[in-house]
């Protein structure tokens, strides 16, 4: 039975990955799904503009300290909360960045303990770090008060009430619809829906595709209110209609009576942020001009598209952190990174980080924070996963140091200005955007404790750093690695490598799948053999580099949770192999007017265009041996596994695959102090608890679709409830859904 | 005197025929079943039609309606093939009913072949 199950599921899986996979990587901060074969004709002279005598030079790591670049303070105009034009000043900060504020604001550093200039140490910088405190509203343990739980990123809930014992008694005790949804037959573009709720002031909130906010009663799903912006239902930089949630403030002492003191934030498609009131939905005009604020008036440069807001903010005392997404596949030059720190009352601006140098902007971009981020609310930090910079995977045009692209970034959350970076990748040119949020806990090791912070990321490794200095926690090790064979390209000679905690993906691709290949004849093996694959961070080629992992990660933009407690950490991830080629841009022009379009994109003016395709056969089978994807636990404490379960199931024709094969997965996972992990994230449109001590699958539930956000989990009226919400991604399945769901124990 | 060799009883045939009526209600079910992961699936049609295949050919050799040996060796084969591929399809569907309906059905198709007359005589 295992062999026809095994050689039925495959055709069945392989059409679904076919169909799916190229579109995982598009996910955010990535390009429409369109080809992009209408670009204008490249210039080849681009790569002349490279600066000759400033070649990359990665080898040592990227501590970001003591490289500040740029010009001395300078007055520009920019317009404030969508009224008249402010004069802002900007300041160079550590790792080439700068940072920009409303002239007059500059004082905010006065007092503060942000980066110093001259160099000073990483330690007498903390030590001059006034400490913080937590907004108390955020920290009440019944609640599920942001994207992430809470403002560390812990996903971690104290509640007890269901355990491993009688969490299979779960029953669903409400299930509300929204309405918004869009399978894309229409006018309206397909619906990506991976909003976590949240539950605080008595109040489940939601942020839907639509960009409407709905108030919730917590415990019968009954409707308090909604608010409809009447948002432009365009994929303007996205293949489809999405939204991962909505953000909560109140004020330290909310004044009776008085509206907006409470408020509740959903960022559009097209760059609108909204604050309404929290208690009734009205718009807060406060806020903004009448409830809106438009964070477009600062897309100032290489204006290519809207500064998607995708991602709710992170909200820290009075302040709105916000970043943006885009797509970074389709121009070399496009919006250089931002993240915006807003008055939560006003959205003022107080401050923008910019994450790119002013110098190298004509030529590239993004490097942008479009997935959540976390703040220590003690040190008053905030941490940001910084994207690739595009073009994504040529980066001829970009040699020079990018110290803060493709890193994990530490600011002071009164200036903006960088404490702290560590690169992940350097020079990145495999689209491995740093896409999930840092997870922040005190781990005790060898009898201390650090103030330690948890990176996933695509490229599979788990970086556990000190969130004080930025320095590992485990050892990060710069290794040589293959070197680029395309003409232009200066691939980095070293790249930081993690061993313990171990990846999250082997250090070999998986290899050619038997079954797929001989259902190809051969196709598979003879392929692979042509494809150039060197190991871990082999460049992109012309005739075909086997990626692994690709784009698709590894870990995806959920990342992890951990128990504070035990320090227990768990994540779930993605094995999935495709191929990078790049085309000459003559090459690619030709494609065009033949109409060969699909998987390629232009890359804007760079000399190569891309091509990027999943490893299939020619019946649509994968190429590679499963699983394709898994959850694991590790213990912080010592940095070992201590386990790696395939997780989920594919569904195809309503076949499901075999367990052991695991499923790709988009979501996160939700640790609970009981010992439980909630999850939704596989393709099989299940949402399951799991045991935290094994692995093993203690409940699962069907759902509308794949819920591929992570659960909220929080107590109202002294009893336990877990919402899922089941948006669909149709990089997993083509279903897709605007269904809330919420389960608890029988009363 | 007919050339065909009529079974004298039916007994395996008449189980597969309960077996797989049981399961074509089953899987039809499941086709409208909204909620149970596989409703309008070209899965649960799949096993909805080929239920009903072999409840018509069971019913062809339990009435005794096969014209020659040759036809009734046939259909009992493509029954096999019928119960056999409707239980995979079925366990991959997870709709676990129904792979025990075809089980039933392979039993009956046990006993048509080894204790009843055989067609195949």
């Amino acid at each position: 039975m295992n062999t026809a199950r095994l050689a039925a599921s495959t055709a069945a899986f392989a059409l679904l990955l076919g169909l799916s996979l190229p579109a995982l990587a598009q996910d955010a901060a990535s390009p429409d799904a369109q080809p992009q074969a209408t670009e204008p004709a490249g210039d080849s002279s681009a790569d002349a503009q490279s600066p000759a005598d400033a070649p990359a030079d990665q080898a040592a790591p990227d501590q970001a300290g003591n490289q500040e670049t740029g010009s001395n303070a300078a007055a520009t105009a920019a317009p404030d909360a969508n009224a008249s034009a402010t004069q802002t000043t900007t300041e160079p900060t550590k790792g080439g960045g700068s940072v920009e504020r409303p002239a007059g604001a500059a004082d905010a550093t006065e007092g503060s303990a942000g980066e110093t200039a001259g160099g000073e140490s990483q330690s007498a910088t903390t030590e001059a770090r006034k400490p913080q405190k937590p907004d108390a509203w955020m920290e009440d343990t019944n609640s599920w008060a942001t994207f992430n739980g809470d403002i560390r990123a812990q996903k971690y809930s104290p509640a007890d009430q269901i355990t491993p014992d009688n969490v299979e008694n779960l029953e669903k005790v409400w299930e509300y619809h929204t309405g918004d949804v869009s399978d894309g037959s229409g006018d309206v573009p397909t619906t990506v829906w991976s909003a976590t709720p949240l539950f605080v002031n008595d109040t489940l909130y939601l942020g839907t595709p639509f960009y409407n906010i709905i108030a919730l009663e917590p415990d019968t799903g009954k409707e308090k209110w909604r608010f409809n912006p009447h948002a432009k239902l365009e994929a303007l930089t996205q293949p489809a209609m999405k939204n991962r949630g909505v953000a909560y403030w109140q004020a330290e002492e909310p004044k009776q009576g008085e509206a907006c003191q409470k408020m509740v934030y959903i960022g559009t498609m097209d760059a609108k942020l909204y604050g309404v009131d929290a208690d009734t939905g009205k718009p807060c005009a406060s806020f903004g001009k009448d409830g809106m604020l438009d964070v477009n008036q600062w897309n100032t440069v290489n204006d290519k598209w809207p500064l998607s807001l995708l991602q709710a903010a992170t909200v820290y005392h009075d302040t709105l952190f916000l970043g943006w997404a885009g797509k970074d596949w389709t121009n070399s030059a496009a919006p250089p990174g931002t993240v915006f720190a807003l008055d939560a009352k006003t959205g003022k601006l107080k401050w923008m980080f910019h994450a790119l140098p002013e110098d190298v902007i004509s030529k590239t971009g993004t490097a942008n924070v479009w997935a959540s981020m976390s703040v220590d609310p003690e040190r008053g930090l905030l941490y940001i996963p910084i994207s690739s910079p595009s073009p994504n995977y040529y980066g001829g045009d970009r040699k020079e140091k990018l110290p803060l692209a493709t890193s994990v970034t530490a600011l002071d959350t009164d200036t903006g200005k960088v404490v702290w970076s560590r690169q992940l990748v350097h020079h990145d040119i495999w689209d491995y955007d740093t896409d999930a949020p840092p997870t922040l806990v005190d781990i005790k090791k060898d009898g201390k404790t650090i103030p330690a912070l948890v990176q996933t990321s695509k490229q599979g490794f788990i970086y556990v750093l000190n969130r004080e200095t930025g320095e590992p926690v485990y050892p990060i090790e710069e290794r040589r690695v293959p070197a680029s064979d395309v003409p232009g390209e200066e691939a980095s000679p070293t790249q930081p490598f993690v061993d313990k905690p171990a990846p999250v993906i082997d250090e070999g691709w998986p290899g050619v799948s038997a079954l797929a290949d001989a259902v190809g004849f051969g196709e598979c093996s003879r392929r692979a053999k042509e494809y150039r694959w060197e190991g871990r961070f082999t460049p992109p080629s012309l005739q075909g580099t086997i990626a692994y992992p690709p784009t698709t990660g590894g870990s995806q933009w959920g990342g992890g949770a951990i128990d504070p407690n035990t320090g227990i950490y768990v994540v779930n991830s993605n094995s999935v192999v495709q191929i990078y080629t790049l085309i000459p841009r003559e090459e690619f022009q030709q494609k065009s007017q033949d109409g060969e379009t699909s998987g390629y994109y232009a890359q804007g003016d760079a000399k190569y265009a891309f091509k990027l395709e999943t490893f299939l056969n020619w019946a649509g089978m994968p190429c590679w041996n499963g699983p394709y994807g898994k959850i694991a636990a590790y213990d912080l404490k010592t940095g070992e596994r201590l386990w790696n379960e395939p997780f989920g199931q594919v569904q195809k024709y309503g076949f499901y695959m075999p367990e052991s094969w695991g499923s790709v997965t988009i979501g996160a996972p939700v640790i609970t102090k009981s010992g439980l992990i909630f999850i939704g994230a596989s393709m099989d449109s299940r949402v399951r608890a799991l045991d935290l001590k094994t692995g093993k699958v203690l409940w699962k539930a069907l759902v509308d679709a794949p819920a591929v956000a992570m659960p909220a989990v929080y107590t109202y009226k002294g009893r336990q409830y877990v919402t899922f919400v089941a948006g669909g991604n149709t990089i997993l399945l083509p279903t897709v859904s605007d269904q809330v769901v919420t389960y608890a124990l029988p009363k | 005197m007919s050339e065909i060799s009529e079974p004298k009883t039916a007994g395996g045939a008449w189980l597969i025929v309960a077996a797989s009526a049981i399961g074509a209600l089953i899987a039809a079910f499941n086709v409208v079943n909204l909620g149970n992961g596989i409703a309008f699936t070209f899965g649960a049609w799949l096993v909805f039609v080929s239920s009903l295949l072999v409840l018509g050919a069971g019913l062809i050799l339990a009435l005794h309606l096969a014209l020659s040996r040759g036809m009734r060796g046939l259909l009992a084969v493509l029954i096999l093939l019928g119960i056999v591929g409707t239980g995979v399809a079925a366990y991959f569907l997870l709709a676990w009913i129904l792979v025990v309906a075809m089980g039933v059905a392979l039993v009956g198709w046990l006993i048509h072949v080894t204790v009843d007359p055989s067609p195949l005589d």
